[in-house]
């Protein structure tokens, strides 16, 4: 059924013989070991009830900027920043022209190929966020850099569907920083749209999170070329089940939008906080559910966590998943 | 022109360390053991803030998460609330829930704190350079959600910064506002106490000092000169701590400023903690050709 779909967002926990070895695996290792960690997810996430298994936890990508970076030549890597508490990443700097040196995702996205199934949705770090934790050393302006990382996650798109085939690709433009700068809502709309441009088979997700203020990214939605936009909002909510839903506010702005465009437009829900261990209930998931549907048809509404769930254990991940497709089918059943 | 050099806010930790407080997240390290190895860190960053001949430099805060958190934890009603972008990085921070302002609990000792490493607050240096650091009450206020019943948070939270301040014994502050702020006359009670250096964030209108009774010791901001009639020192956030250029040439940068200043405080503009820490140690040494 078409409605109200489970989906993850990218990034779960990585198994213990992986993380402890991913910078030290050879080369003809590491699809093997990576590989065994994805089935493994995949397995999870379906047990768990997913519909949609994203690209199985992202065990091929250490983090989501370090990655593509490193993949990239103009960009020199200094060392771990902080991103918060004790989690850091490998923050780049731009000291010339940037090009791929090769492809970010193209190992994974064969890999999963072979698993004959097709539910997948392959997140991809957008040229407006890579430009944002960088460090811009080279090019003139921030707008120039962001889109000559537009042109790169382009390349790599077209990269990636001449592999999927002919069937409808999901892919998913990962923008944790678009609303970070208020005055460059027009840099974040231009390179996304020049990330996707011209390639057609395509269903073109977005995710944003931790915004401090959606309605930047609502102002630009109908000129942005995105179909289903993946948002957190259950890190703003309260845990107690109950018909104030304050975390959920930016719902009716959304149905808002959509409702003034005439494409189809998607929201996916984010219902699970990533950053708690406390797994909500499927009566609280469900409230949040239910509240979004008083704004949103149910063919306009997919379910997700808020964000990628790797900074939960393998096993509060699992429970999150599951109580949010317990939550679906008890939604589903009032319906 | 005589330059005295200030370095402030959360210096990055070294790959040692992130790794043992990751143990220590995992429960494989015990509270008492992480504590342990950050007390000996800081000692190491002294050593370097020595070789770096700085004048001044605030704790490095190795076991604050974030720049309110380990203060959130030690106030009586006050908590932690969703992890929030700090201004406009890629970096987060939990937003103090403040219900009320009550007692402030033990700070000087080990304690365990839940989402933070142990206490105490600060790991404290006897030299003179040595400053304690606080976030600015204004700052506080303004990325706190703060209950609407509280009657004036900014004088309340300023009565458990003195309290901190007679705890260390302390005669001299430095204070980060990282948001922009429109009126520094909170910290008049303070500058009574102590040598107050004040870092600011954007314009500094005279109308947000003109209300202070008394003088701080430094105001460092962006532009000395319109802070320069209501401090002692004037300072000036010149060391790029968002950027790994490292930069040589800072004399030069200065020189401008060499005709209408007798003394200059000269700083990091943002917390080193958003460079590698490899980045950082040089940046640091650039005070040096800074301040001949």
């Amino acid at each position: 059924m078409n409605m109200l779909i489970t989906q993850e967002i990218g990034s779960f926990r990585k198994p213990a013989y992986l993380s402890s070895r991913f910078r030290t695996l050879r080369a003809d290792e590491f699809i093997d070991v990576a590989g065994r960690a994805t089935l493994e997810t995949l397995e999870l996430f379906e047990e768990s009830g997913l519909m949609n298994l994203g690209v199985g936890g992202e065990m091929f990508r250490w983090e989501m900027y370090e990655h593509p970076v490193s993949r990239i030549d103009g960009i020199k890597i200094h060392g771990p920043v902080r991103s918060f508490d004790n989690r850091y990443y490998n923050k780049g700097s731009v000291v010339s022209d940037i090009s791929r040196k090769s492809s970010f995702h193209r190992e994974e996205v064969e890999f999963l190929k072979k698993t004959k199934k097709s539910n997948f949705k392959i997140p991809i770090t957008g040229p407006y966020t890579l430009m944002d934790w960088s460090f811009n050393e080279h090019y003139r302006t921030r707008e120039d850099l962001a889109y000559a990382f537009a042109g790169l996650v382009n390349e790599e798109i077209r990269e990636l569907k001449s592999i999927w085939g002919d069937e409808v690709m999901q892919v998913q433009i990962d923008e944790p920083a678009a609303t970070t700068h208020p005055s460059e809502m027009e840099i974040v709309k231009e390179s996304i749209n020049e990330s996707v441009k011209g390639i057609s088979g395509i269903e073109k997700h977005l995710h944003v999170c931790y915004s401090k203020d959606y309605d930047l990214l609502f102002d630009i939605v109908p000129s942005l070329d995105i179909d289903v936009y993946n948002l957190e909002f259950a890190n703003r909510d309260d845990l107690n089940p109950g018909n104030e839903r304050k975390g959920y506010e930016d719902v009716r702005k959304f149905s808002i939008v959509s409702n003034s465009i005439s494409r189809k437009i998607e929201l996916g829900l984010g219902v699970t906080d990533v950053h708690i261990d406390v797994i909500e209930s499927p009566d609280l998931i469900a409230d949040r559910i239910n509240y979004a549907l008083k704004f949103l048809e149910p063919t306009r509404i997919r379910i997700n966590p808020d964000c990628g769930l790797r900074t939960r254990s393998r096993e509060v991940g699992f429970g999150k998943l599951k109580n949010m497709a317990e939550a679906r089918e008890k939604v589903l059943a009032s319906i | 022109m005589d330059l005295v050099s200030v370095v402030f806010g959360i210096y990055p930790k070294s790959d040692e360390l992130r790794r043992a407080i990751g143990k220590w997240e995992k429960g494989v390290l015990k509270g008492k053991e992480i504590a342990e190895k950050i007390e000996e860190e800081s000692r190491l960053f002294y050593d370097l803030t020595k070789s770096a001949q700085l004048d001044y430099f605030t704790d490095p805060l190795f076991n604050w998460y974030d720049i309110f958190r380990p203060l959130v934890l030690s106030v009586d009603g006050m908590r932690l609330g969703p992890l929030t972008r700090y201004k406009e990085t890629n970096t987060f921070y939990r937003m103090p829930i403040i219900d009320k302002i009550g007692k402030l609990g033990e700070i000087m000792e080990f304690r365990d704190l839940s989402e933070n490493p142990p206490l105490p607050l600060y790991h404290m240096n006897d030299s003179d350079s040595y400053l304690p650091f606080l976030p600015g009450i204004n700052s506080l206020i303004k990325m706190s959600n703060v209950s609407r019943d509280l009657e004036n948070p900014a004088e309340m939270i300023k009565e458990i910064y003195l309290e901190i301040l007679r705890k260390l014994k302390a005669n001299r502050v430095l204070i980060y506002e990282p948001m922009e702020t429109e009126n520094f006359s909170i910290y008049d009670d303070i500058i009574q106490n102590v040598k107050l250096f004040l870092v600011t964030t954007g314009k500094v209108n005279s109308s947000a000092l003109s209300a202070n009774r008394n003088r701080f010791y430094s105001i460092i901001s962006d532009d000395p000169y319109s802070v320069s009639k209501y401090c002692e020192i004037p300072g000036l956030k010149t060391v790029n701590a968002m950027n790994t250029k490292i930069e040589d040439d800072l004399l030069e940068r200065l020189k401008g400023y060499s005709n209408d200043f007798d003394r200059m405080i000269i700083s990091n503009n943002e917390s080193f903690d958003f460079l590698p820490r490899r980045v950082a140690d040089k940046k640091i040494l650039t005070f040096r050709g800074g301040v001949s």
